[in-house]
């Protein structure tokens, strides 16, 4: 009877880390992509600034911001809930998912955009038949890592969320007890955690190279 | 069809002029070279002919119609850029095939087009390879490829050859030249090279801070260069050049002529110098002279000459060959 109820409690948040990483990820992608588009191709004279700004809010440390971030949270009604860490990790990230889209797009040479131009294409066919096919390599890297970091993500998991929507990084930290430390529950737990980045890793990682060294043709 | 006219067209990147009034008439099926030196303007100009740049003031007429406000897409040219720009995810087919696809041709059509075009380019046995795959003259051969097989009513060449080594470039040179002259299409060629400008062109624009200094055939501008900034670009090596006052023709700012037309003569004959460097090549050789007041002087011999350094030469320039420049630079037609 322990052990199943083990098991639903580990599956529940298994299904939480899945949630909150897979849900900031896409949110996280569907804003960046269109910022790091028009900054990469239709850049302004504060585009730079904008760029700094955004990597300046990674250089404060989180927990500065812990107790503010927190009584909103509290306020809005936020806390242990799944959309509220969504919404955390999705901000979080975004600064690092921007500026990784927006190193890709401007590796995309100008001249193959205008050599589609010259062969004809409309802007609407240019991006279906010439960037995206370009992009798919980057776009895919910069998924999987911003689903790695809020996978791993413990800072705010840990304090903002106790155990409707804790994942599995609040879960494994939980064996750490004031009974005393449960290395082999640890253990277990932390291996499950890790398994499915490790198999999307895997699988992915002729992608995530060629996301990472990807190049135009010289 | 494919005559080109520039009207009175100029462009501008904020306050900065990159070309001031350009007029020229390319005439169907001819081959014209924009050559000039760095930052000169030639790329720019063919941009605002593709439709790439817009222009600032002036026409651009493709066939007697005023092109300026169509876009790249529908201005039926071809580009070869410099860098290739192929499409990398595409294999060779589809980069040569994807005009035509654009252009919603039939299936059947493109496939035969493709690979007639593959066919004239030596490229059948790549077709299903993708670019990185291919050497840096094969890539090239491909984007020729993409242009040629739409048909275009011109081609334009941004310094297609200037990745590529240079025995590939004069074989490329060569293969090119031989190709517009089959094709009969109109082409516009920048480089910055004058040797590939002087073999290639039938007519040449030399281009200058933004200006056009001369438009004529290869010969025309070796032999009847119309200013002094003409006279020193084309031509290797460069034409000398020595104050009229120094040579003895009063009223003449700059006395031109060109080293393949210094002859070594007798003793007291001409002007006289002592060798500073002699470069023998062979078939010719190069005399780099110090004729004192006059400058350093340089002379193309033909054939061998056994002159070494030190040695005191005269060299009397072809009294027909000599080129005058007024102080503004412009030649004085006598």
């Amino acid at each position: 009877m322990r052990r199943c109820r083990s098991a639903a409690t580990t599956l529940h948040h298994a299904l939480n880390s899945i949630i909150i990483a897979g849900g900031s990820t896409l949110i996280a992608m569907i804003i960046a992509i269109p910022a790091a588009w028009s900054m990469a191709f239709a850049p302004t004279k504060r585009t730079k600034d904008v760029l700094l700004w955004m990597l300046s809010t990674k250089m404060m440390p989180s927990v500065g911001v812990l107790v503010p971030i927190y009584l909103i949270f509290r306020d809005f009604g936020l806390l242990d809930t799944r959309a509220g860490l969504v919404l955390i990790l999705c901000l979080g990230n975004l600064p690092i998912v921007i500026w990784m889209l927006f190193t890709y797009f401007k590796e995309i040479p100008k001249d193959i955009l205008e050599a589609a131009r010259m062969d004809g294409a409309t802007i609407g066919r240019e991006l279906v038949y010439v960037l995206t096919p370009m992009a798919v390599p980057g776009l895919a890297s910069t998924l999987l890592l911003n689903f790695i970091l809020a996978w791993n993500e413990a800072f705010w998991t840990l304090n903002l969320s106790t155990l409707d929507a804790a994942p599995l990084t609040t879960f494994i930290a939980s064996y750490s007890s004031p009974e005393g430390l449960f290395w082999a529950k640890l253990s277990a737990a932390s291996t499950l955690a890790i398994a499915p980045i490790i198999i999307l890793g895997w699988f992915t990682q002729r992608q995530l190279v060629r996301g990472l060294t990807f190049g135009a043709v010289k | 069809m494919g005559q080109i006219t520039l009207q009175g067209v100029r462009k501008s990147f904020g306050p900065v002029n990159i070309i001031k009034d350009a007029n020229l008439d390319i005439e169907d099926g001819s081959f014209v070279v924009f050559v000039g030196p760095s930052g000169c303007g030639k790329t720019t100009l063919l941009r605002l002919i593709a439709g790439l740049e817009d222009v600032t003031g002036g026409q651009i007429l493709i066939d007697g119609k005023n092109v300026v406000d169509v876009p790249p897409a529908k201005r039926g040219l071809s580009m070869v850029f410099q860098s290739y720009a192929l499409y990398p995810h595409m294999s060779v087919r589809g980069n040569i095939a994807f005009g035509l696809k654009m252009a919603g041709l039939p299936r059947p059509d493109i496939d035969r087009k493709v690979e007639a075009a593959a066919a004239t380019l030596n490229l059948t046995p790549y077709l299903d390879r993708k670019p990185r795959e291919l050497s840096g003259g094969q890539r090239q051969r491909v984007a020729i490829g993409r242009a040629i097989v739409r048909e275009p009513k011109a081609f334009l060449f941004d310094e297609p050859l200037s990745n590529l080594d240079a025995a590939l470039r004069v074989q490329m040179r060569l293969e090119v030249t031989k190709l517009q002259k089959q094709l009969a299409t109109t082409a516009i060629y920048v480089t910055h090279d004058q040797v590939e400008a002087m073999t290639m062109a039938d007519k040449i624009v030399v281009l200058n801070a933004g200006h056009i200094e001369q438009y004529g055939s290869p010969l025309e501008l070796y032999e009847r260069p119309a200013n002094l900034f003409v006279a020193g670009f084309i031509g290797s090596p460069k034409m000398n050049f020595v104050s009229g006052e120094a040579a003895g023709e009063p009223g003449v700012a700059t006395l031109g002529v060109r080293p393949e037309h210094l002859r070594i003569g007798k003793e007291g004959e001409g002007w006289p110098g002592t060798v500073s460097v002699a470069e023998h090549l062979g078939s010719d050789t190069f005399l780099y002279v110090d004729a004192g007041k006059l400058g350093m002087l340089t002379a193309r011999c033909i054939g061998e000459f056994n002159l070494k350094a030190g040695d005191r030469v005269w060299l009397s320039p072809d009294p027909a060959r000599l080129h005058r420049f007024d102080k503004d630079g412009a030649v004085i037609r006598t």
